[in-house]
Formats: C-alpha cells, structure tokens, sequence
C-alpha cells in the first residue's frame, strides 16, 4: 500500500493504530489508516491508488461490496471509508477527532508529524499527542483498550522532554554552513540506541533553544539579525511548513540543542516539481564529526521525498572545504560549471 | 498491512506492557507492524464508513449500497 500510494503521488499522514506502532506501541491492526490531503487532485489520485489495489468497500465488518470507480469526488463524500485491499485493510479518514466537535486534518496533522521509513519509503506519521487525544476522542471500545499503553508512551516521551529542557543550550559557534532560503516540516527520530543524537521539527516550544543556534549561525556569515526578524521567520515556517518549509533541531546524546537545518520549499522547471533548498546547516563546534551535519541532511531528503519533492539543492563556498567533505559523504554532487547569483530586492 | 511482509516473532498479544515494550525497543518499526499483521483482529461495527453530512453516524450497509449507486450514476454522467 505504502508503494501503491508513492507511485500515485497521494499526500497524507498516516494515523490509527499503525502511527501508534511507529510511536513504540505494540498494537494488533492490520489496517493502514491515513488522513490525506483533501483535495479533488490528490483524492482522484488516491482513487487511482484504491483501483490498483483492488479495493472493495467495507460496508461491514465480514461483508465488502466493488465500487467500479473511485473518483475523489466519491472519497471526498465519505468522512470515513474503510476498504479492503489485496494488502490488507485500509481506511482512509477525512480527519481525526481533535475536540468533540472538530477535526484535525491533514493540513494540521502534518505540521507536528514525524517521519518514519517503511520499504525504504519515507512516510509522515501523526504525532503521539494527536493520536491519543483522537482515541481519547473516539472513545470505541478498541480505543479504551489502547489508551493505556499510549499514555505510558506518552508519559515517556514528556519525561524525555523535561529531560531536555533541563539543559540549556550550549554555547555554540558557527560552522558548515550552506546558503540561505526557506523551509518545510517533519520530525525524524531514530529510535533509542540506534545513535547518538535525536532530531526534531522545530516548534514554538523549539524557539528558545533553536534562537542561540541560529545566533551563531549568522554571525558566522557576517549578518546581523535582530531575534525578533529571526523568531518572525522561524514562526512564519511553523505555520506554513507545506508552503514555506520546515525547520530541525538536533540534539546531542544529552538532549542538548547542538544544531539545526532549514528546509525551504520551492519548484523547479528543469526538475519538473518541486524541489527543497537546504537553506541553513549549522552544528555547534562540541558536536561536530560525531554524524549530526549527516544525519540533518539526511532528514531533510526523508523530508523531501515525503512531500512530493524531486531533489534537495544547497550552495556553499568554495574554502569551505570541511562543509564540501560532508557533502561529498552523503552522496551530493556540485555543478562546478555554475555560479550563485543573487539580486537585492 | 503489506502482505509481502513476512510474519514476525514477538510476544504473545497478551504478554505484560513492559514485555511487549522490551521487544519493542529492540526491533524496526517494520518488524512490530509485521508482528500487528500477525495477530491482527477482525473488523468491527466500529470500522465502516461514515457519509459526509451524516453528523458522525456509521451508515447502515443499506445507505451505503445506495450511496455506491449514486455515485456510480454520477460518475457515467460525467459528473
């Protein structure tokens, strides 16, 4: 499903039990349950994605019925449709319970989703907070059931955070840096023991610690910023992180803020799509060579194949020889023939 | 849940959280959705769909065979 869904380029965050097994839950489903994006071209798209999977309406829970077409006008009248694929079930939802009476989308979803990989696929997954207030919400008999499990995780998960916010941030200086220009959003978190570090997306709470970093960051490049231009630029991401871009914030083994990456979105002729800009990249001196710079880049190209995105650019200078090394390792490729421009507006 | 995923070993559904936990920290998410498939439950009344505008209500198989009909017409309309 994971496959079918890349293929037809659907938008959408996946929720339900298997956003809660992506969170360290250990749950029986065998559903697959998103919240695309709502609109008529990416619910046609999702339709197209149903056709190839054979999937057959599930009117009841032992009976299923063929829809001839699916068309997004058909999806778009169903607030929730469950189906029965060749690879399981598969339920797609126009959002998820966020009070009593309202819904989180995708648009809002998205904004606080991680990114996980499933078949080498990059998908974005609802946050742990969205998904137990939507079975707190939900209140069926099977969400009882899960809530206990989902509240210790989410127990651990705010003491991690306590954890982190118990360290302040480090003084940090400038280092690689690429250019400049825009973002979009996603947290990447590699499980526990696997590294070193963590990532995140950026979010408000994320601005005290993140502000510092990008101090530093710009005094490297001979700008001066005020915080409140920074803040404004940083909040403008948080908004908009389908449009604008999103922001990381990497943390060392300790849970301290020890870098960040800007991820900016925009389109290209010649890529034919979208594409991302790795508008800033910054490690504190402390942190570097222990893989962050890679593991920021990393989440950006997760990042970019999430969101539709054909390719990753960024540009750097040319002294900046221990930047170029870091770029050569994860695998980038400079167009030497070129040369930046840029025009004050 | 992906069919070509191969079955996975882990704990039994009913073990203790902190087992099932324990294992949890050890495998990919790949491996614990494998092992969700594996032990999946059936479909209830809870998981049918629900018709926009229905204020929340599952819809009865009746209302959706007709809502399938509908649509149906409408789409060889052209519409």
């Amino acid at each position: 499903m994971i496959d079918a869904l890349a293929r037809h380029e659907v938008q959408y965050v996946i929720v339900g039990g298997w956003a809660a097994i992506q969170h360290g839950a250990v749950r029986r489903t065998d559903d697959l349950d998103i919240c695309p994006e709502w609109s008529r071209a990416n619910l046609d798209r999702l339709g197209a994605t149903l056709r190839e999977l054979g999937a057959e309406l599930a009117i009841s829970p032992s009976n299923t019925v063929p829809v001839p077409v699916i068309d997004g006008v058909l999806l778009s009248r169903m607030q929730i449709g469950t189906w029965q694929t060749r690879a399981g079930g598969f339920d797609i939802l126009r959002g998820i319970p966020k009070t009593a009476t309202s819904e989180a989308r995708f648009e809002e979803l998205s904004t606080r989703a991680t990114t996980a990989e499933i078949s080498g696929r990059a998908i974005l997954v609802a946050d742990l907070e969205d998904v137990v207030r939507s079975k707190r919400i939900a209140d069926r008999p099977k969400d009882h059931e899960a809530l206990p499990e989902l509240d210790k995780l989410r127990e651990a998960a705010a003491a991690a955070r306590s954890r982190d916010a118990a360290f302040p941030s480090p003084p940090s200086q400038q280092l690689h840096q690429p250019p400049s220009p825009s973002t979009q959003p996603q947290p990447y978190r590699p499980r526990k023991g696997q590294q070193t570090h963590s990532l995140e997306r950026v979010e408000e709470r994320s601005l005290p610690e993140l502000l510092p970093l990008a101090r530093d960051y710009c005094e490297f490049n001979d700008v001066d910023p005020s915080d409140n231009e920074l803040l404004a630029l940083f909040r403008a991401l948080i908004a908009d992180p389908t449009h604008g871009g999103v922001q990381f914030l990497a943390r060392d083994g300790d849970g301290r803020s020890v870098g960040f990456a800007s991820l900016f979105w925009t389109w290209s002729t010649w890529a034919t799509g979208r594409i991302g800009i790795l508008g800033d990249l910054y490690v504190a001196p402390q942190a570097r060579g222990t893989g962050i710079g890679e593991a920021l880049i990393e989440a950006c190209r997760t990042e970019c194949r999430a969101h539709g995105a054909r390719g990753l650019t960024w540009s750097t200078a040319k002294g900046n020889v221990r930047a170029r090394a870091l770029y050569e390792r994860v695998g980038a490729r400079s167009r030497v023939d070129w040369i930046d421009y840029w025009l004050d507006t | 849940m992906d069919r070509e995923f191969e079955p996975a070993t882990g704990p039994s559904p009913d073990a203790p959280f902190d087992e099932r936990q324990a294992w949890a920290e050890t495998v990919s998410f790949e491996e614990r959705l494998k092992w969700a498939a594996k032990h999946a439950l059936p479909r209830t009344d809870d998981d049918t769909p629900i018709l926009v505008g229905s204020g929340g209500r599952r819809a009865t198989s009746r209302e959706l065979l007709e809502f399938i009909a509908r649509e149906q017409e409408r789409i060889a309309r052209g519409g």
